[in-house]
């Protein structure tokens, strides 16, 4: 879930800060570290100690003469990964004839570097007979205070978390979304078309505005199964969940800038957007149930110098792994320790681009034409390390790669030239996932092509495509079969739309043609039914937004929170809701409109057969939910109605109120002589008939 | 519903008025030439130009009768002219650009809002009016408004029922009850936020909505000057009507001009809403002005209306039969009880 963050507009309010960080400190030892340190020098001595770590296991009886070498050698390995040592922060302690007692204090410049140093250098070997041990200066006094004798801990209190899945269990199954607007966060309840999309509130930060506070200034993010909301503060993340989105864990990460969960919420990173290869809490992992720090990395720029792009690393569809592209190369990492497997990267010659396979631990990617080789489109298992199906192509310009969401299909579409140059072309390569050796087919195209998508779930894709820019139409296909048999198929072909893209419903079959943000047209296209549901515009529409069961859609105009791209889209902030056939069902309005988010479903518990169960009895299911949705709009329409009547029927009787008035100063109008009394005699009406000539035209003699 | 364009203006429109009956239609614009139109043909009748206004007209009003027509402009004047001849009658000068100009019910007086120029301030003025005078007589009240700064503008001032109170609406939105003879502040109300730009009263005077920068419409109950309705846009309202016939009000505007020179007409909504007068939902919309609607009149009997803009094209617009058969099932109360 990339959420683009930029801090740097951002005034720093001090009360403000102290405020946030209610959210995340409390009781938090290590960020209660973190913050201490950001205040800047203390002249407090514990904190100093803080920064102290003792190391042990260094050579004994060293002599004098060799002292200076050994501390070169303990500076260069002690700092050269965590940081800096302060002036004469290496101390190494001798005996009475200057020999090495066998360990060193080591003072760093940062507590940051000093926790770093416990946790990355401990165990680390000197040589052979060297493996030395890293720890706190402070558990020296700890340990020479530890009492003899065992006391029991105090075991805390059990608190039971929430329940994050509460609202699956809604009884009328609605979905949730998330309006980010001003400095409001509000979660809605959003009812079915029938019930015109109305909008009943879920959460929108009441206990904490009780408490004096703003539940959130900056950019929000559901998890990708919809258990917890992540809001984005200043010095990290918080997740909530639950029916009354209780604060469920804190992420210290001063400066966050972007997340990402792994997809089934086992873990989660964030980045604080810095990619100088310095920092060392750049990127971190957390392990996403304990709220525990698995490892930080540092982050790099892009291979060829351009800024790192989020994401940057890509989480495996079943949380194990992430990985990062390098140059000529993958780095696959072990979820549970964030190490790198087999320590070091798989290899992938002049690699551009990869994706996970949603379903599978398979990772696909491209490399353009370089050094005689030919371009490539690889299929590589992370875990074995052997390339799974590799395909040669050539006159490459560029690879696009679309993995059909189920994980059935890979397409590649490569844009080709001609041997002589002149003119391109595009092969669509399918790949079938699930045959024995991933065989591929080819669909060529000499169109120009606008935009590729798969249909959610299914077989089916439709591309835009056309002579040129200015003349394009839609193309659905059927990639056949998942496994065996049958081929690419065209199915139809419309010409002459001129859109620039399909949002294809979660549910499928159901796709809106998008045009530009501009004209704001949409079309709502039944696939299978081969019609046109509705024509509509959304006018600046800037996003449009399925809503996870695909029984309704939002087409959005937001305004980034900073910078000056959002005087563009100030006025039309608001988001319209439909039906997947097109029905408007509402409209709104809303100033500073940052944010609007669905919140995700998790996947479905049903398999094929049973999922095939449930549609052949859509009928009895229907007239059950038929008859619900009518007696529920009648009791809508009944208390709107009563509204409506009492408010009909005050005005009335005001008016009829005002009117009597009227008449009874009447009278007094004509002693004033503001009106002459109705005198119809004055009037004498006539009917009168007049011809005018218009104009005159003498026909030429023939 | 086709309209009728009449393209008698050069420049901007800035009020459309239609007489008593609603036969004629009286338009004045920035080009300083007042124009009387045919309300059902779009015929243009004549101009108000020998010895007239040098400069923007800025608004008129037409006597009771139709006989007499008051003009008000730019160059510091206000003029009488006799609608039927064409020939101005008085002149009536001010020490600023006239804004508006109200005859009283029963036309016997007239009022002016006068903007402040070169030290002078914002001023509302009271005149007899008699039409068979030598020679026009000066204002018999003159004020400024208490409460408004000194070098701001008023930009309208309504005869309350009976001419018993005059009403002003200044440049912030604020609006004050004055009494006639000495402008004494009765009351000062705090709705709009921003300059209003439009007041429109019903035919028995008891409901008048006004339509302010602040891109919301109000409607009042005059006797007790308190805000019933509010209808919401999302662009400045600069003009407003009620309908005599119908739970309906109008309220048109549009982006600023200035602010809209370099981006699609679409932007601006420069489109006239029909809204249910009690329910405040906009059910319908009229488009077709390609600048803001500067000024609106509803026909006395409610058959259609008449839109000015800033691009210079006066609409007059006559409903369809389907608009009178439209019949929501909530106008009828005695229906919806039952339901």
């Amino acid at each position: 879930m990339p959420i683009d963050f930029d801090y740097s507009n951002l005034d720093v309010d001090l009360d403000e800060l102290d405020l946030l960080e209610e959210y995340i400190s409390d009781g938090d030892v290590d960020t209660d570290r973190v913050f201490e340190e950001e205040e800047g020098e203390g002249a407090d001595l514990k904190k100093n100690f803080d920064k102290v770590v003792v190391v042990d296991n260094l050579p004994k009886g060293v002599p004098q003469e060799k002292h200076e070498k050994l501390q070169a050698v303990i500076r260069k390995l002690f700092t050269s990964k965590v940081g800096d040592l302060q002036e004469d922060g290496l101390f190494l302690p001798a005996d009475g004839d200057n020999k090495t007692l066998g360990f060193a204090f080591l003072a760093y410049k940062t507590v940051d570097s000093a926790l770093q140093a416990i946790k990355v250098l401990d165990g680390i070997k000197l040589d052979s007979k060297h493996t030395c041990k890293v720890f706190p200066y402070t558990d020296l006094e700890k340990f020479a205070t530890w009492p003899e004798e065992y006391q029991e801990p105090e075991l805390p209190e059990y608190k039971p978390m929430p329940n994050v899945n509460e609202w699956l269990m809604h009884p009328a199954v609605r979905d949730q979304y998330l309006l980010r607007h001003g400095n409001n966060t509000e979660i809605y309840w959003c009812e079915n078309a029938v019930m015109k999309a109305q909008a009943t509130l879920a959460y929108d930060g009441e206990r904490e505005r009780q408490n004096g506070k703003i539940w959130c200034e900056m950019y929000t993010a559901w998890s990708p199964q919809g258990s917890y909301l992540a809001t984005f503060h200043r010095q990290g993340i918080v997740l909530w969940g639950g029916d009354e989105f209780q604060r469920i864990r804190r992420f210290a990460h001063p400066g966050v800038q972007h997340i990402l969960f792994s997809p089934n919420e086992k873990y989660l990173l964030t980045w604080n957007g810095v990619d100088d290869n310095m920092n060392a809490r750049a990127l971190i992992l957390w392990d996403l149930r304990t709220g525990r720090e698995i490892k930080c990395f540092k982050v790099d720029k892009q291979p060829d110098g351009e800024p790192a792009v989020w994401p940057v690393m890509k989480w495996s569809p079943d949380d194990q792994f992430f990985a990062r592209q390098i140059r000529d190369g993958i780095s696959v990492f072990d979820s549970s320790t964030g190490r790198l497997l087999e320590k070091k990267p798989i290899k992938a010659k002049s690699i551009r681009e990869f994706y996970w396979s949603p379903s599978d631990n398979i990772i696909a990617y491209w490399a353009p034409e370089a050094d005689n080789f030919p371009a490539r489109v690889v299929l590589l298992d992370p875990e074995t390390r052997e390339e799974r199906r590799s395909k040669n192509l050539f006159n490459v310009r560029e690879v696009k790669l679309h993995w059909q969401n189920s994980g059935d299909f890979l397409c590649a579409q490569v844009l080709r030239h001609t041997k002589s140059g002149k003119t391109t072309f595009t092969n669509f390569e399918i790949f079938r996932m699930r045959d024995a050796n991933i065989p591929n087919e080819i669909l060529t195209m000499k169109d120009m092509v606008e935009h590729f998508s798969w249909e959610p779930s299914r077989e089916r894709f439709g591309i835009i495509h056309g002579e040129n820019q200015h003349r394009l139409g839609i193309s659905f296909y059927s990639a056949g079969s998942v496994e065996g048999g049958k081929s690419i198929e065209l199915l139809y072909n419309l010409p002459n739309k001129a859109f620039n893209n399909l949002h294809w419903s979660p549910a499928g079959n159901n796709v809106i043609f998008a045009g530009s943000a501009i004209s704001g047209e949409i079309e709502f296209w039944d696939v299978d039914e081969e019609v046109m549901t509705a024509a509509e515009e959304h006018f600046m529409c800037n996003e449009i937004s399925w809503d996870p069961s695909g029984r309704m859609v939002a087409t959005i105009v937001t305004q980034p929170m900073f910078g000056s791209v959002a005087m563009k889209y100030q006025l039309e902030n608001g988001y319209n809701m439909w039906s997947f056939q097109g029905d408007s069902l509402r409209k709104e309005k809303m100033e500073h409109f940052y944010q609007f988010l669905w919140r995700p479903r998790p996947k479905s518990l049903l398999d094929e057969s049973e999922k095939q169960k449930v549609e052949r009895s859509l009928k009895n299911y229907m007239a059950r939910y038929t008859k619900e949705d009518e007696v529920r709009r009648k009791r809508l329409e009944a208390s709107a109605n009563k509204e409506k009547i009492s408010a009909l029927q005050e005005f009335r009787d005001l008016c009829a109120e005002r009117h009597e008035i009227f008449v009874q100063q009447q009278q007094e109008r004509e002693r004033l002589g503001l009106v002459v009394p109705d005198n119809d005699e004055e009037f004498d009406v006539m009917d009168t008939e007049e011809e005018v000539l218009v104009s005159e035209k003498v026909e030429p003699y023939p | 519903m086709r309209p009728l364009i009449l393209k008698g203006h050069t420049r901007p429109l800035t009020t459309v008025k239609y007489n008593t009956e609603g036969d004629l239609l009286f338009s004045c614009s920035k080009d300083s030439q007042p124009t009387l139109w045919r309300s059902s043909n779009g015929e243009r009748i004549g101009t108000y130009t020998e010895n007239g206004h040098r400069g923007t007209v800025w608004h008129l009003d037409v006597t009771v009768d139709s006989k007499y027509l008051v003009t008000g402009g730019a160059d510091m004047t206000a003029k009488v002219w006799d609608v039927e001849s064409g020939k101005k009658i008085f002149d009536f000068p001010h020490t600023g650009p006239v804004r508006h100009v109200e005859f009283s019910e029963g036309s016997q007086m007239f009022v002016t809002v006068s903007d402040p120029f070169r030290g002078s301030p914002a001023c509302i003025s009271v005149y007899e009016f008699d039409p068979n005078a030598e020679q026009p007589e000066g204002p018999k009240y003159m004020w400024e408004v208490n409460g408004l700064e000194q070098g701001k503008k008023l930009s309208k001032a309504t005869w309350m029922p009976l001419n018993k109170n005059l009403l002003s609406a200044d440049e912030f939105g604020v609006m004050r009850l004055h009494e006639v003879e000495s402008g004494r502040v009765i009351r000062e109300v705090h709705e709009h936020t921003k300059r209003i730009n439009a007041i429109s009263w019903n035919k028995e005077k008891y409901l008048f909505m006004t339509g302010s920068a602040d891109c919301n419409a109000i409607l009042w109950d005059a006797a007790e000057l308190k805000p019933l309705k509010t209808y919401a846009t999302e662009r400045p309202v600069n003009a407003v009507g009620i309908s005599p016939i119908k739970e309906h009000v109008f309220v048109a505007g549009g982006q600023d001009a200035m602010s809209v020179t370099t981006t699609s007409s679409r932007v601006g909504k420069f489109e006239t809403k029909i809204f249910h007068m009690v329910f405040a939902d906009a059910f319908g919309s009229i488009k077709g002005h390609f600048g803001p609607i500067n000024t609106l009149a509803v026909h006395p009997e409610g058959t259609g209306f008449t839109s000015g803009s800033e691009d210079g094209y006066v609409r007059v617009h006559e409903f369809d039969p389907s608009y009178f058969e439209m019949h929501s099932e909530l106008d009828d109360l005695s229906a919806l009880q039952t339901m």
